[in-house]
This record gives structure tokens, C-alpha cells and sequence, in this order.
């Protein structure tokens, strides 16, 4: 296993009811890198993401982050009738040996010769060091953006409900207050940090999304298209962006997005789905001429 | 929309609260809170006894634990986003744990008639009106079954809160409903009547005219002030936790469950939380209502009490804990007093044919009607009372009137 | 089984009765919350003070202008409701309309103690309705024996119509998808008055009969069979009929053997662990459908 594997995905299928949303996507993020996942609406992306974090079980495949399995399913469980994908038994106990070699195996996934299901919570996920941005923002409306920010901090905070209340640990409530602070000014935000969330201009509210989810210290940040609805000029100085923070909290980036000049200037590394299932992955420049990724975006069939 | 940005982006036009105006704030509220602990010793020891003092006290003291059950559902529907019809449920628990406690000894034969003197033959104002005088062993008695009372509901509400938290925001009302509807049933049931005395009523506990100092020929009633002194510290306690870390979470899940969760809030702990607390809260508050009304009986603890404070939270503000209590005091002061002259039959000398019995309830819901309709962010919305921020509104005022007099002048 | 029966009979007729009664409240329960998913907390005092209007007008009129004038007034009520208090609040937060309805119940309580002096009032006594009348040996009244039949026509006909009719289309539409159905052309307030219409309905109908069997009405008297009602739509699975009406049944007939066991106390609570159980296992109810949130 590659020790430069940030995120790992292993045949992750995922059905609702008869329909294929995500169909053994099988795909990696190394470290520091930014990779991006493109694909026409509706091509099941965001499942993607949302399977990642936890907020959908996949019915079937693996996820790992740092080598560590985080998300695992099989479709042996209520999904087994409608399960349509290519290894239904490969993450069940009843896996045949003699195709694969155990030790080989085992290293590749501990539960590997177990039914055991890993279906962790959102919020288990980011506290592992995975956050994400929403396709339509999702910020905390009633809040400023300062308490924005500050509130993504909780997750790493050491206080506990009394020493919080009773304010016993001042310096660590002041902490978060000096890292929000600092957050706020390198993003260009803190001038606006008393301001309800969302008087912002929709490209700060976007900005301000990714600040929240650096708060919660990632190490690798998922960004659900980041550029929808900014102008080119914005979109350009998006990218920018996302490279400074790359370098400077040390992250891996995976993306989602339609706009594709973002995606060609930034991405080291692309992936492109279909219906759910992988059609193309590459550099940018090969996946640009790839003749099934033109088909696919301007509709024409494949033959 | 265009003045919303404007103002997003032109720093000047902000008004952050700063540290200067926080400590200002502060000293007010202490300024604030010393005369009305002055003004409560007062009134229930030296003014005299006439017509509005002999309304006032209970208004107040009914006013302040209506205040702390009002803050108390806040937290949870204001702050937390959850829609929880359990109030009264969580009340009912608390005001009988504190009552079942302080019944004394020699009373238990004539509270609990029916059961052969209850199961408990102790009570545990007089174990520490034993060791310390009746005074201090009632007061210190107190307070600590109140905290009993409050712990004995949260525990409840956690066992209560493991199946219900996980239910979407009309089946959690309905289902913490259900509940309040069971513990009443429950408590009402004859077979625990040695611990509940059944369906019949239970009095002649530790209340708030017991907590009288007897120091040589004077008699002190410390009444007013402890339910003063209680409600205080729950309601500081509280702004202090929805201030701290943990309240901002809270805020947080209210806002947006699914950013909370993606930004790392577990939404069961929080919740949970959120729910045991203000369920503790609720419970202390019951107690002190017990403590208020002298006599205690399940029976009258139905949703419609439940109803009444959600009402008040809403009058006030959902989300703002000054205007859940401006709204308490001015709610119980209306029921109980200003608009007593509804159900009188007369206004002022003259008869009305229609002022009578049940007039002034009406008039209220048709009041709460128009403010559910009309004005429904309550008297403070979301926004909290500062005294520095009434200073701000009258010089606002104070600058307008100048200005428009400034142009009447002109136009001349 | 047969002992048990024969011994329980009155208790199940009894039961029965009440079910049916309960399934005409709980069907304005389930409807309005399909469509508008609003937890009407202002329906068990409509079927209330429907009780009232009756004590009211028979005092100056005759049964048989009176009994059409309850069904009346209790329909203009509950789409005036309908008009003042939730339609205004249509595109704000579910918890405002909650509470909006929560004040309108407080409202109507508040009135009926005001007209009522707070005094449990008489209900009238209606011809035939009320006469005793023996089923298997057991004496009951003849309001016991028709409450269910004529539910069980009603529940049919209210099918047959909003299987069958352009406005019974209409409504399946929008409790299906509100926005969509009103990017469609429905008319989207003529729907929810229909519904507030059958809803006040059937519940006028149900508190004459319900009131001919217990006599009396008080202020509060709608409260218990409202939320009764409302507990046996979620248990159905909130949205379906059938659900609902089976529902109601279930709660009637459990409550009254409860009763007959001499747990009397806990006849009110069982509904409550029924709703915990119900909202535990399947919070989706027995005939509902799941919806998901959208992340």
C-alpha cells in the first residue's frame, strides 16, 4: 500500500432503491495533491463525497484515509437484492480464497474476511481530519462570520461542558478566539468578521465555508464545486487560493467542480464519471482530449 | 438587498460590542440585580402590607420561576433548534421529588392519609434544621433538593432523550408530549401513592414563607429573595454556557444540522446535552413552583402548562433569554394582576355585561394570536437586552427627534 | 378467548365506538398534515367547540336545523383557522406555523371557558341517536352500534373521492410535492381549504357522536381525544387514511379493555407508549412513506 495515499476509494457503488448513483468508483488522493472529480450533472459526484464523510452508506466497497479503513460496506446487508455492481461478495466473509492471496489480502483490508460494516458519522469523519464545503452553501445563518469560524473550532476545543460554562480554562477559549482571528485575516475576511454570514457576497460566503472547514484542522479538504456561480475573475483568484492553502496547511484537495478551466489550471490529477461509473481519468491535458469525456459532456452516445 | 451588502462592506456602519461596553453591561446588570434583591427583602419584610404590595410579591415570585422555565425551554427550542413539548412533564418530576423530600416527618400521617403515612419517614429540610436551626436548615435544605429535583429530571430526560433525539423536529414535539402525558399518568397512579400520594394533592412541605430568619424579636422572610437568588444563578448559568463553546455548537445544529454534523458537532451528544440540561433546569424551576404554590398535584400539570410557556417564549423571543424573561414577568404580572379588572364584571365603577369570569384569558390568546401572526420575533427576537444597547436606542431616538427637528426648522 | 369476550363486551363495543369517533378526528389530523405538514394542534378544539355550538343552538332550535348548522359552523370555523392563522405563515419555519397552531387551540379554549363560564355544559340529548338499544346481550346506546358503520361509509366515500375527483387528484399532488404541484397550475389554497373542509367535517360529525355518548363538554374537552386522534394518524403512518382510521380502532378498543381492567389511570398514558413504541420502531408509521433530507 502506498504510504502516499491520502484517501483511497475501492469499489464504492452506491444504490438507492434501483438506481445506480455511484458504480464501483475506484479512485485515490495522494498527499498534496489536488485531485478533482468532474463529471456531467447528476453523474453522482456529490454521493461520492457524501459517502466519503459519512453521510450515506455505501452499498458496497471500502474507503480509507491514511491507510486506515473509515468507511466499509458490503451488499449483503438490507441493500443484497438490489445490489448491481461488479464484486458482490468481495467485502464478505464468504470471499473465495483461491482467487486471492490472504496475507496480500488482509494487509489490503483487515475486515477483509469479516461482514463487518464501518458506517461512521459526519462528524467522526472531520474528526478524523476530513472537511468539506457544500455545493449550496451551508453556513450558519444566525451567526456571524467570526462565531462562523469559531464555532468549527469546537470540534478540536479542550474544554469540557463545565470548564467551558465556567469559563475555568480562559487561555484555550482565547486560543480559538486568536486562531479564528488569524484564520479570518489571511482569507482577507476579518474586516467583515461582525457581520451576519450572510450579508456576504455569495464568493466571500464561499470563501468563508472553506475558512470554517479549515478550522476544524483537516488534513484533507473536500470542495464541492467552489467556483459555482463566481465570475471568471473570481474563479481565477479561487485558484490561487486554493493552492496558498494547500501549501500552507500542508492539505490534500479533492474537488468537484464544472467549471473547467478551474479544474485544468489547478488539478494534477482528474477523474471523470458518467452515470455514476468512471469513464476517464488522467492528466488534465489527456483527459481534455479524451474522446468518451467529450461525449459525455456534449451528449453525443459512444458510437 | 443592496443596503445589506452596502453595510456587509463598509466596516464603519458596524457597531461591535466591545470590551469597554461588555464591562459597562455588566456593572449595570450587578447595579440592576443588587436593587431588586434590596427591593424583594424589602417588600417581603417592611413595606407595608396593602393592596400592590400584597400582588406584587407573588407576581414576582411567580414572575422569576416562570422566567427560569421560560429561559430553561429556550435553550432548547431557541438555541438548539429542538422542538421539545416536554416542559411540564419534566416540571411535574422535579416539583414532587423536592415535595416528597421536605414533607416533615410529623406531617406524613396527614399528606399521605390514604397510604399509611408514605414510604419515606424523613424529610431532609428538617434532618438539617436538626444540625443548623429551622432558618438555615430550611434554606440550605432547600436548595439542596432543589438540586436533587433538578438531577433526578435530568437523569429522566437522558433516559427519556436516548430513543426521542433521533426523531425529526414535529415527532420529537409530539413524542416528548407523549412523555409529559405518561410521567403524569404515572405519577397519578395509586400504586406508587406511598411515594406520590396517588392522585391527591401534597402540601405542607418546606415552602417559600418557611424561609424566615428568626434573629431575636425579628423576622426576617427571605421568600422573594430565594426564589430571586435561585433563578439568578440557573439563568447566569445558562447565559454562561450558550456563551461558551458548547452554546455555539448548540446554535450551530439549530442553524444547520447537516453543516453542524459535516463540521464536526456530534448531533446526538449535543442534543442530549442540550436536552438534559435545559430538562434539569425545568426541574429546579418546578421545584421552586412547588415551593411557590405551597400545594403540588399532577393533575394540573397537562400540556396546556406546557403550551402557556412555550407562549411566553414566544412573546419574548425565540432565542433571547432577556426577552424570555421581560416576557415572564410581564405575562404573569398581566395574568395574575393588570388584567384581573377583565373577569371583574366592572370597568373601573361601571358594570361591563361582558367582563366577566374567563374574559381576560381571551383577550390574552388573541394578543398571542397577533403576535404569533404579526410580530413574530417576540418583543427582543434573537437579540439580547443590554443596557448599553438602550443607552445606544435613546441616543438614536434623541439624534432623530434633533434632526427632524433640525429640518421642521429648515423647512421654515 | 370467547370468555374473555363475552366478559370484556361492553368495553369492546364501547371501544369500538370511540375508534370510530377517534378515526373521524384523526383523518383532519392525517390530512392536513400531508399536505401542509403541520401538526394541527387546533383540531381537537374544533371538534370541541363543535360540541359547544350544538349545546348552544339546540337551547333555541330544533334538532333538525341545528344538527346541519354544527356541520356548518364548524366548517366555516376551521377554514377561517385555516385562512387567518396558517396561511399567512406558509413560507415561514414548520416551528412558527407549530406554534401558531398551538396558539389558535389555546385560543379556542380560552373562548370556550369564557362562553361556558368554565362550567361542564349538558350535551343534548339526539333523538334515536341516544336510545338504548341490547347488542349480544350487552345495553348500550344506538350511537355505539352506528358509529362505526357510518364511519366506515364515510372513510369510503372520502376514498372513492380523492381517488375519483379532479380535487382529490389535486390533493394526492400536493401532498406529494407542494411547490412542484403549485409550479403545476394547482390552486393551491382552494386544496388546503378542501382539506380544512373535510377535516372539520367529519370531525363535526364525529363530536356529535361522540358527545351523545359522553354527555358532557367542557373547555378542555377536545384536547385528550384530539391528541388520541392524532397519536392513531402517526401510528398509521401520518398522510395515509386507512392508517389513520386503523389507527383509531386500535387505540379505542385497547384504551376501553384497559379501562375495563380497571387500569383506568393508565388509559390515557397506553396511547402515549403506543406513540413512543410506534415513533421507536417504524417512526414512518405502519402505512407511511420515508423522505429523506437532500444534503
Amino acid at each position: 500500500m502506498d504510504k502516499d495515499i491520502v484517501l483511497h476509494l475501492e469499489d464504492v457503488t452506491i444504490q438507492f432503491g434501483g438506481v445506480v448513483a455511484v458504480n464501483n468508483l475506484t479512485l485515490d488522493v495522494p498527499k498534496g495533491k489536488i485531485i478533482a472529480l468532474i463529471g456531467p450533472n447528476g453523474a453522482g459526484k456529490t454521493t461520492a463525497f457524501n459517502c466519503i464523510t459519512g453521510v450515506y452508506q455505501p452499498t458496497n466497497g471500502l474507503v480509507k484515509f491514511n491507510g486506515e479503513t473509515i468507511v466499509r460496506s458490503h451488499p449483503t446487508g438490507q441493500m443484497k437484492k438490489m445490489y448491481a455492481g461488479k464484486n458482490p461478495l468481495k467485502y464478505t466473509a464468504q470471499y473465495t480464497l483461491d482467487k486471492y492471496d490472504e496475507n496480500e489480502e488482509k494487509e489490503r483490508d483487515p475486515y477483509v474476511f469479516t461482514d463487518k460494516i464501518i458506517d461512521p458519522d459526519p462528524d467522526h469523519v472531520t474528526s478524523l481530519g476530513i472537511a468539506r464545503t457544500f455545493q449550496n452553501i451551508r453556513l450558519w445563518n444566525s451567526m456571524t462570520v467570526f462565531d462562523n469560524v469559531l464555532t468549527a473550532k469546537h470540534l478540536r476545543t479542550e474544554q469540557n461542558l463545565f470548564s467551558a460554562t465556567f469559563r475555568t480554562k480562559p487561555s484555550e477559549e482565547k486560543r480559538m478566539r486568536e486562531e479564528t482571528l488569524a484564520l479570518l485575516q489571511e482569507q482577507g475576511l476579518d474586516q467583515f468578521k461582525d457581520d451576519l454570514a450572510t450579508s456576504l457576497p455569495y464568493g466571500l460566503q464561499r470563501r468563508l465555508e472553506i475558512a470554517r472547514a479549515l478550522a476544524t484542522k483537516p488534513s484533507l479538504l473536500l470542495l464541492d464545486e467552489p467556483a459555482a456561480g463566481m465570475n471568471p475573475q473570481e474563479a481565477a483568484e479561487l485558484c490561487d487560493f486554493i493552492r496558498d492553502i494547500r501549501q500552507k496547511y500542508d492539505l490534500s484537495i479533492f474537488l468537484i467542480e464544472h467549471h473547467m478551466d478551474l479544474v485544468m489550471n489547478i488539478s494534477d490529477y482528474i477523474y471523470v464519471i458518467d452515470f455514476g461509473s468512471e469513464i476517464a481519468e488522467g492528466k488534465p491535458a489527456e483527459v481534455q482530449h479524451n474522446q468518451k469525456v467529450i461525449n459525455a459532456y456534449l451528449g453525443a452516445s459512444d458510437e | 438587498m443592496f443596503k445589506k451588502i452596502n453595510n456587509a462592506l463598509n466596516p464603519s456602519l458596524r457597531h461591535p460590542l466591545d470590551e469597554q461596553n461588555k464591562r459597562t453591561n455588566k456593572v449595570a446588570l450587578m447595579i440592576f440585580l443588587a436593587i431588586v434583591y434590596v427591593f424583594a427583602i424589602l417588600l417581603d419584610n417592611v413595606l407595608p402590607a396593602n393592596g400592590i404590595t400584597l400582588m406584587l410579591i407573588p407576581v414576582l415570585r411567580k414572575g422569576a420561576i416562570y422566567a427560569l422555565l421560560c429561559v430553561s425551554m429556550n435553550l432548547l427550542n431557541g438555541f438548539t433548534g429542538l422542538f421539545s413539548l416536554g416542559q411540564a412533564g419534566f416540571m411535574l418530576i422535579g416539583g414532587y421529588v423536592y415535595a416528597i423530600l421536605t414533607i416533615p416527618q410529623a406531617s406524613h400521617a396527614a399528606v399521605y392519609q390514604y397510604f399509611d403515612g408514605g414510604i419515606f419517614q424523613f424529610s431532609v429540610t428538617e434532618v438539617f434544621g436538626n444540625v443548623l436551626g429551622p432558618f438555615l436548615g430550611n434554606v440550605i435544605g432547600a436548595i439542596i433538593c432543589i438540586i436533587i429535583a433538578g438531577l433526578v429530571v435530568a437523569v429522566f430526560a437522558a433516559l427519556i432523550g436516548i430513543p426521542v433525539l433521533r426523531l425529526k423536529s414535529d415527532y420529537l414535539a409530539i413524542a416528548t408530549l407523549g412523555f409529559a402525558e405518561i410521567i403524569r399518568a404515572i405519577f397519578q397512579w395509586n400504586g406508587i401513592g406511598g411515594i406520590t400520594n396517588g392522585s391527591n394533592l401534597l402540601r405542607k412541605y418546606t415552602n417559600l414563607d418557611n424561609l424566615v430568619w428568626n434573629v431575636g424579636s425579628l423576622n426576617i422572610n427571605f421568600g422573594t429573595t430565594f426564589a430571586f437568588l435561585i433563578v439568578t444563578l440557573c439563568i447566569v448559568a445558562i447565559i454562561l454556557m450558550i456563551n461558551s463553546s458548547y452554546g455555539r455548537a448548540f446554535k450551530a445544529i439549530r442553524d444547520d444540522e447537516i453543516s453542524a454534523e459535516a463540521m464536526g458537532i456530534n448531533l446526538f451528544k449535543h442534543k442530549m446535552l442540550s436536552f438534559v440540561i435545559s430538562s434539569f433546569f425545568a426541574g429546579v424551576g418546578g421545584a421552586l413552583l412547588a415551593m411557590f404554590q405551597t400545594t403540588i398535584q399532577a393533575a394540573a400539570f397537562t400540556s396546556a402548562m406546557t403550551y402557556e410557556i412555550l407562549l411566553i417564549v414566544v412573546i419574548g423571543g425565540i432565542g433571547s433569554v432577556s426577552g424570555s424573561c421581560i416576557a415572564a414577568f410581564l405575562y404573569i404580572a398581566c395574568n395574575e394582576w393588570w388584567l384581573r379588572f377583565l373577569d371583574s364584571g366592572y370597568l373601573g365603577s361601571i358594570p361591563v355585561g361582558f367582563f366577566r369570569g374567563g374574559f381576560r384569558k381571551v383577550i390574552f390568546s388573541i394578543i398571542i394570536m397577533v403576535i404569533v401572526l404579526f410580530f413574530s420575533r417576540g418583543i427582543m427576537g434573537d437579540k439580547e437586552l443590554s443596557f448599553t444597547g438602550l443607552l445606544n436606542k435613546i441616543k438614536q431616538f434623541k439624534n432623530r427627534k434633533a434632526l427632524k427637528q433640525a429640518a421642521e426648522k429648515e423647512g421654515e | 378467548m370467547s370468555d374473555f369476550i363475552q366478559a370484556n363486551l361492553p368495553y369492546i363495543l364501547a371501544g369500538i365506538s370511540v375508534g370510530g369517533q377517534y378515526a373521524l378526528i384523526a383523518i383532519g389530523y392525517t390530512m392536513v398534515y400531508g399536505i401542509l405538514r403541520l401538526i394541527n394542534f387546533a383540531h381537537g378544539d374544533v371538534f370541541m367547540a363543535a360540541g359547544l355550538i350544538m349545546i348552544f343552538a339546540t337551547a333555541s332550535l330544533p334538532m333538525y336545523i341545528s344538527i346541519p348548522l354544527v356541520i356548518i359552523a364548524t366548517v366555516l370555523l376551521g377554514v377561517v383557522i385555516e385562512r387567518v392563522a396558517y396561511k399567512p405563515l406558509r413560507s415561514a419555519p414548520r416551528m412558527s406555523v407549530m406554534i401558531s397552531a398551538i396558539g389558535v387551540s389555546y385560543l379556542i379554549q380560552n373562548c370556550a371557558l369564557y362562553f361556558t363560564g368554565g362550567l361542564p355544559r349538558t350535551y343534548p340529548a339526539i333523538p334515536w341517536l341516544s336510545d338504548s338499544i341490547t347488542i349480544l346481550g350487552a345495553t348500550t346506546k344506538r350511537v355505539t352500534a352506528i358509529t362505526p358503520i357510518l364511519t366506515i361509509i364515510l372513510v369510503l366515500a372520502l376514498v372513492l373521492f380523492i381517488k375519483k375527483t379532479k380535487v382529490g387528484l389535486a390533493m394526492r399532488a400536493v401532498s406529494r410535492d407542494f411547490q412542484t404541484s403549485r409550479l403545476m397550475g394547482v390552486k393551491i389554497d382552494t386544496v388546503i381549504s378542501m382539506t380544512f373542509i373535510i377535516g372539520c367535517l367529519l370531525a363535526a360529525i364525529g363530536s356529535l357522536l361522540y358527545f351523545t355518548n359522553y354527555q358532557s363538554v367542557t373547555p378542555t374537552a377536545g384536547a385528550m381525544p384530539g391528541l388520541k386522534a392524532f397519536v392513531a394518524a402517526v401510528f398509521g403512518g401520518i398522510g395515509s387514511i386507512p392508517g389513520a382510521v386503523i389507527g383509531a380502532f386500535l387505540i379505542g378498543i385497547v384504551e376501553n379493555i384497559i379501562k375495563g381492567i380497571g387500569w383506568t389511570t393508565f388509559s390515557d398514558a397506553f396511547t402515549f407508549v403506543l406513540l413512543i413504541v410506534i415513533l421507536m420502531v417504524k417512526p414512518t408509521g405502519i402505512f407511511g412513506e420515508k423522505n429523506t433530507d437532500k444534503v
